[in-house]
């Protein structure tokens, strides 16, 4: 049981007091900050004792009648759980009752929804070693108590650093997905209001004609009626029958009058209080409730049919309020901050509820009307007055909460979610870091990288909400309740005439004309491009502000109350760090582009974890690993006095030993591979365990023995090897154990070379193992490439200055090996165009050469074998050619400096993937340089007297053929900065020599 | 390991067989180091026309016209409304009112004539029942007139309407004019040269030939106006005249002759093989150059004398030269390449300009006897100079039909690979470049 959750700093304040701006320091989106791990380890040594294998996400509920259950799990329970108690983890994530706090003044007579924010915590098991960011929402159910159906979702890993680390992402895309859920379910709520309100009219009409008829009778009938009363709902259904005839026309109209009378509701709505609606979900309420229906609907004989009148109308009245609540929802979100919920894209037009965010009123209600209106089976009742048992009644399923629809969407998001935090927090940090920087970098990024690497992050973001757009809603029929005139006319003596108002946008209300309300679709319709192009945005913000307004919910939930559950619960993090900077536009732009940020963020969050697993936790105690908010430390220091100094200065002087120490370990990570060449086996192995992850997606065709490495922990590996058939260790120095998975691949590809080793031109998103594997093909081709030829820097040079290399072969394999080799060191010719043709047999043309540096070519579709085909002969001045059957190498000497490290290299390296980061660190330096080639002004005006120290040395130090790279990067850089298609075929008139073997 | 430097040099055989030159690849006064390759046509591109400073268009045998951006490269226009492939194009500017209104005559063998406005692409006059195709234009700027020389000689005035025309010659039609003072149009006929008169009268012109001048041995297939004073004409078998624009007489006769004067009987055989037509001449007033079957001949009509020439230029048949301001030349073969040359004076007259003078552009094999006698000859003639190979531009597939040079905007080569290639200086397009490039910035507010 937690009284007060100890809180425990980010950081300290002196920290921020130390900061020394230094000039030279790189600009804070472009620096990398080192990575922040903890231990004495390296970051992935620690081993989980979590019995599940992978991460996975976690949809339970506070069910009311069972408790906390799981729904779902993503992946499904049977891949990821594993042996992973899935009830017993529903239960505790889910008693972290984070409502409780929010208790409003309930006692104001009316029913009022609660519109509680998420909240978004990351909680802690340490026994069991299970980690889980968690989101908490509330769906409305209007049979479940209280009206709310408590869910949670949870990213559950044994990874605490990763949940801290991506505590930002997390929370961004959940939001997403609740969000999702959430306006899916708003729209089914108010359906089910729409119906309930609809019979309560119906039933307040049949009590009118009663009294009525009652007052005609005079009171000799009196008794007879309460007899009828006495015996029931059936005599009076059988009343409502004889009348149904009669009212059949009002009845109909009863649609029209409701959808009057709810816009009258949200009009009174939008002028009167719109704070946040509170009241207590416990079982006061809804047992005051009940109490309520029951006094208005009881069985027990009424007085006279007034009260029974008085009482439905006033359920009515409450009810016209909960709708009015749901409805105005988003006007008061909309107000309270630049708050627009998730939508899904391309919804068809008549749900304009969704495309219009602005002048959602009218367009709200129409939506809601619109499924009561169309279900014909649907047939009016009179209120129930017994209320049934609730244990009796089956609960809503999730789908039927949210629409299936939004359903559907919202599980296509987790399913997205769950790819894109795959990995452990070390891949995933850097690879963030990665895109982070080079989505920086954008008038060079296109040179060495691939195009689909850096689309990826922004092709996982649209492609959560461009899921969306795929399926169809199907739960939308056309709206054709005002189609229907007949009905339009008759109810109107049953129900009070209301003006109606449209309310358009926040302030200005519109008195709207009959015959507006026929066409409000047309009227509220923005044009169509604006839904789709906003929906990102919207993504954005929804997160933003519902974080901002989260954590101020979530904090003050800390701070009251008391959480009581059997098991404690650790509460690692809430989000409240980034008040400080948590402006709506940072926090919207940490999503599209989260650089600096999310660093933050990892910095802290580990340094957090750190502080946790040096403080002593009980097996059973609850701790919580974080707060966020410490990064106020003025806030921290008024309401957790004592939680500062968790830090003792001898831990803090720990952990500046640490990152010294870390520093040294990165550099060792660049150097390191190539040092220990054949010692050292487990440990390289544990240092790059990420690579059992591609193992694992290897295809059984390939090499059916993957399945069986990586099902092996990685501790295990060295023993794996000792599985591996003998006829694959022909080959021993490639079967270091580092190098399992490389070194299968390897061998698949020299066994079936034509499939695998075709470079892979068009590559599909959202596979980074796919992408790392072709890496480590890539670069391990490359370092056969460069073992093979000595004279390889010359063709490295060729290519990267732009002149166009000519594999000649007869063998379409060894040509293509090669080309893929060679492609490490090609730079694109723009974002789209790689310039690489693997394998071709027509003879080349001029223009090819512009379109194409890297050209695998078929010897023999020419006539002379022993010769060069005429048209390479033809070209040769703009053509390197390197001939795998001979083994030549034609093309200009390189004397440069530049580029060997490139080609020195080889023997440090073992593994392509190693060396393909190497070379493209590298190449990053060339662009670098390359740039300041092309944007340093004084550069390019020759004339002026004094010249740059930099120029200076660009023409005196950097050599000849140095400069040509340099110059044909930057010509690269040039044309992709003005967007001009790189059309002009650059070449200089150098002297060829003739390299062979 | 074992690592063979073969050196600069070629080692591929495949290299052209009856190469009369081989530059190294290390060309450090070819300043083209740029090239971007326009593809539009469907058939041999003929003829280059300069429209302004930054336009030109291209026509050839598929009968399209294309209008071309100098400096993007971009395809502009495509003039399409001739049926078959065009046989003359020339740039005309029409005045109207104050302003000089670019257009292109076209001639095609299906025998229409095409006026077109190359801002527009519309086609503004066109004049099809010709009797015969038009094989030559000739603007005359002064007159506002032009005239389209195919079997007849007609005289058009700027609204395409027909003033006069000569009388049908029977078989040879006029292959090439060129205008001489005094409203005289000398016209080459196969072997002759024409002079008719434009007489103007009012508003009657009539065209009358005044002379028959046959001097020519063999049909005449250059025919160049060098000044005002003088024009010159040059023949299939090597025979240049230059004229007198005036009175028509023989200032200077060159009959070149490629073979050795003293010939043994091995020469004598190769003789025959050796083209000597005079394909196209250009001149800048001072100096003619022919191009003599492969190779170049430099004439300074000044002095009347030969200043260089060099017997195998190319590898095969020179089409179109070019003289530049600064001594150089460029000219362009069947062979697929454009070539520049400098003249360069001799480094001592005394000193007899070995073999290996010549040789030293690696001359293969049969070639270094060819390269022999030009060198004997030197001593004959003070004040001759070299014509030494500066750069060659490789590319085309095919035969090199003309070029068009735009300066430092680039030079334009068009060929029967259906492509025509900008050839530009690197390196001044880079700066260029990042001139934009820091525009863009300024622009962009980012600087």
């Amino acid at each position: 049981m937690i009284s007060s959750p100890d809180l425990v700093g980010f950081t300290k304040e002196t920290e921020f007091s130390e900061i020394v701006i230094d000039p030279s320091v790189l600009p804070e989106e472009l620096s990398v900050p080192l990575y922040p791990y903890n231990g004495d380890t390296t970051p992935w040594s620690k081993m989980s004792g979590a019995n599940f294998t992978k991460d996975f996400i976690l949809l339970s509920e506070f069910s009311e009648q069972v408790g906390p259950q799981p729904l779902l799990t993503v992946p499904p329970e049977t891949k990821a759980c594993g042996t992973f108690d899935l009830n017993h983890f529903s239960l505790r994530i889910m008693s972290v009752d984070y409502q409780t706090s929010l208790t409003g003044p309930a006692g104001c007579g009316s029913l009022k929804l609660n519109f509680v924010e998420d909240s978004k915590v990351v909680l802690g098991d340490s026994r069991e070693g299970v980690f889980a960011y968690v989101h908490h929402l509330t769906l409305y159910d209007l049979e479940a108590r209280g009206f709310v159906r408590p869910l949670c979702l949870a990213y559950v890993s044994s990874d605490e650093n990763k949940i801290i680390q991506q505590f930002q992402q997390l929370a961004a895309e959940f939001s997403k997905v609740s969000e999702c859920l959430k306006t899916g379910n708003r729209k089914n709520f108010a359906t089910e209001l729409e119906i309930k309100l609809r019979d309560l009219e119906y039933t307040r009409v049949v009590l009118l004609g009663e009294i009525e008829r009652e007052s005609n009778n005079a009171s000799v009938m009196c008794a007879n009626e309460r007899e009828c009363t006495l015996n029931g709902i059936p005599t009076l259904d059988v009343k409502l029958k004889e009348k149904s005839l009669s009212h059949k026309d009002e009845i109909k109209l009863q649609g029209k009058g409701t959808c009057e009378i709810s816009r009258k509701a949200e009009v009174e709505c939008e002028k009167g209080n719109r704070s946040c609606i509170t009241y207590d979900r416990d079982e006061q309420f809804g047992g005051r409730r009940k109490n309520k229906q029951d006094k208005g609907s009881c069985p027990t004989p009424l007085p006279n049919k007034v009260d029974e009148l008085a009482n439905v109308e006033k359920s009515i009245q409450e009810y016209k309020s909960l709708l009015k609540q749901v409805t105005c929802f988003r006007t008061r979100k909309l107000r309270d901050s630049e708050y627009s919920p998730y939508e899904p894209e391309d919804l068809p037009h008549s749900f304009e509820f969704d495309l219009d965010d602005l002048r959602h009123a009218g367009p709200v209600l129409e939506c809601n009307i619109l499924p009561c209106t169309d279900i014909p089976s649907h047939s009016l009742k009179p209120i129930n007055n017994i209320s049934s048992c609730r244990f009796d009644k089956r609960l809503k399923t999730l789908e039927e909460l949210c629409d299936c629809y939004f359903h559907q969407q919202a599980l296509q998001q987790l399913i997205s979610i769950e790819k894109s935090f795959r990995g452990d927090a070390c891949h995933l940090y850097s690879q963030q870091l990665c895109h982070d920087l080079l989505c920086n970098l954008q008038s060079t990024n296109f040179l060495f990288e691939d195009s689909c690497d850096l689309e990826e992050e922004v092709g996982l973001q649209i492609g959560i909400a461009g899921q969306n757009s795929v399926r169809q809603p199907l739960f939308l029929p056309a709206p054709s309740i005002f189609s229907e005139p007949v009905s339009l006319e008759s109810y109107v003596s049953c129900v009070e005439m209301v003006p109606i108002k449209l309310e358009l946008g926040g302030s200005s209300q519109s008195p709207a004309v009959p015959s507006s309300v026929n066409t409000p679709a047309k009227d509220n319709r923005p044009p169509k491009s604006y839904g789709v192009e906003t929906e990102m945005e919207n993504g954005g913000v929804v997160s933003a502000s519902d974080c901002q307004e989260n954590v101020e919910m979530c904090v003050s939930a800390l701070m009251k109350t008391s959480i009581s559950s059997g098991d404690s619960i650790e509460v690692l993090g809430t989000e409240k760090s980034f008040r400080s900077q948590g402006s709506n536009i940072l926090m919207e732009t940490a999503l599209q582009r989260p650089p600096p940020w999310s660093t933050t963020t990892m910095l802290d969050g580990l340094r957090q974890g750190r502080v946790t697993t040096i403080r002593t936790c009980s097996e059973d105690s609850i701790e919580v690993l974080c707060t966020t908010e410490s990064i106020l430390p003025e806030d921290l220091r008024a309401s957790y006095p004592c939680a500062i100094d968790e830090e003792s200065p001898e831990q803090e002087t720990v952990e500046k030993k640490i990152s010294h120490k870390q520093e040294d370990k990165q550099v060792e990570c660049v150097y390191g591979e190539g040092n220990e060449v054949t010692g050292d086996h487990g440990g390289a192995c544990m240092e790059e365990p990420q690579y059992f992850y591609p193992a694992v997606i290897l295809t059984p065709p390939d090499c059916p023995m993957i399945m069986t490495i990586s099902r092996s922990s990685s501790q295990d590996v060295c023993h794996a090897s000792d599985s591996i058939p003998l006829p694959l260790l022909d080959e021993p120095c490639r079967m270091v154990p580092d190098d399992l998975s490389d070194c299968f691949s390897y061998r698949s590809t020299t066994a079936s070379t034509t499939s695998e080793c075709t470079f892979p031109t068009c590559l599909p998103k959202n596979k980074r193992g796919g992408t790392r594997r072709r890496h480590g093909r890539v670069g391990r081709a490359a370092l056969q490439f460069l073992r093979q030829f000595p004279f390889a820097v010359h063709a490295v040079f060729s290519l990267l200055c732009g002149r166009t290399l000519v594999v000649l072969g007869s063998e379409e394999a060894a040509v293509r090996r090669m080309v893929t080799a060679l492609s490490v060191y090609m730079p694109h010719l723009s974002r789209y165009r790689d310039g690489i043709q693997p394998w071709t047999s027509t003879p080349l043309q001029l223009s090819d050469l512009l379109n194409w540096k890297l050209i695998g070519f078929n010897r023999m579709c020419c006539y002379t074998y022993t010769n060069m085909p005429h048209c390479l002969g033809h070209h040769s001045r703009y053509l390197s050619i390197l001939d795998v059957d001979q083994k030549t190498l034609r093309c200009p000497v390189y004397n440069g400096t530049l580029l060997n490290p490139l080609v020195e290299s080889r023997n440090h390296f073992k593994r392509g993937n190693t060396y393909f980061m190497f070379a493209q660190s590298v190449h990053s330096n060339l662009v670098s340089t390359a740039f300041l080639l092309t944007f340093s002004h004084g550069f390019h005006t020759p004339r002026r007297p004094r010249e740059s120290t930099w120029r200076q040395c660009f023409h005196s130090e950097i050599h000849r053929d140095d400069k040509k790279i340099l110059n044909y990067l930057s010509e690269l850089i040039k044309l992709h900065f003005m967007d001009v298609p790189p059309n002009v075929l650059r070449f200089s008139y150098t002297t060829n020599s003739v390299f062979k073997l | 390991m074992l690592r063979w430097i073969l050196g600069g040099r070629e080692a591929q055989g495949t290299v052209e067989k009856s190469a009369a030159l081989f530059i190294g690849e290390e060309q450090p006064k070819n300043c083209f180091t740029e090239m971007q390759v326009l593809k539009g046509h469907f058939d041999i591109v003929r003829f280059l026309v300069q429209i302004d400073d930054l336009r030109f268009a291209s026509a050839g045998d598929d009968g399209q016209v294309l209008i071309w951006n100098v400096e993007t490269g971009d395809c502009l226009l495509e003039l399409r409304g001739h049926t078959q492939q065009i046989t003359a194009m020339t740039s005309y500017s029409i005045i109207r009112g104050r302003n000089a209104h670019a257009a292109l005559i076209t001639a095609s063998s299906d025998r229409t004539l095409s006026l077109w406005d190359p801002d527009s692409g519309n086609r503004v006059q066109n004049i099809s029942d010709l009797q015969s195709s038009v094989k030559c234009l000739l603007v005359l700027v002064r007159l506002d007139m032009w005239l389209s020389g195919g079997n007849e000689l007609c005289v058009w005035n700027r609204d395409f309407e027909l003033q006069c025309k000569t009388v049908h010659h029977s078989d040879a039609g006029i292959s090439a004019m060129v205008e001489l003072p005094k409203n005289f149009i000398a016209a080459a006929m196969d072997k002759e040269i024409v002079i008719f008169k434009l007489s103007l009268s009012g508003s009657d012109i009539a065209v009358m030939a005044m002379r028959h001048l046959a001097d020519h041995q063999d049909t005449i297939h250059s025919l160049i106006s060098i000044s005002d004073g003088l024009f010159a004409s040059g023949s299939h078998i090597g025979e240049l005249i230059i004229w007198d624009s005036v009175d028509w007489t023989i200032q200077a006769y060159e009959h070149i002759l490629w073979e050795e004067p003293a010939g043994d009987s091995q020469s004598e055989v190769r003789l025959k093989q050796i083209e000597r037509s005079i394909q196209h001449m250009s001149s800048d007033g001072e100096f003619i150059v022919a191009a003599v079957g492969s190779g170049l001949y430099v004439f300074n009509v000044l002095v009347k004398s030969v200043v260089a020439y060099r017997k195998m230029a190319h590898d095969s048949n020179v089409l179109h030269t070019m003289l530049q301001e600064d001594g150089r030349l460029m000219s362009c073969s069947e062979d697929g390449s454009v070539r520049l040359w400098e003249l360069q004076d001799l480094p001592l007259p005394a000193e007899p300009a070995s073999s290996g003078f010549f040789g030293m552009f690696g001359t293969f094999g049969k070639s270094s006897k060819q390269t022999g006698p030009p060198a004997k000859k030197i001593p004959e003639v003070p004040g001759l100079r070299s014509l030494e190979l500066i750069g060659d531009l490789i590319g085309h597939s095919g035969a090199v039909q003309m070029f068009l040079s735009f300066k430092e905007k680039g030079l334009v080569t068009c060929s029967t690979d259906h492509l025509l290639i900008i050839w530009k200086d690197g390196e001044l397009q880079s700066q260029l470049r990042s001139l934009a490039v820091f525009q863009k910035l300024e622009e962009n507010q980012k600087l």
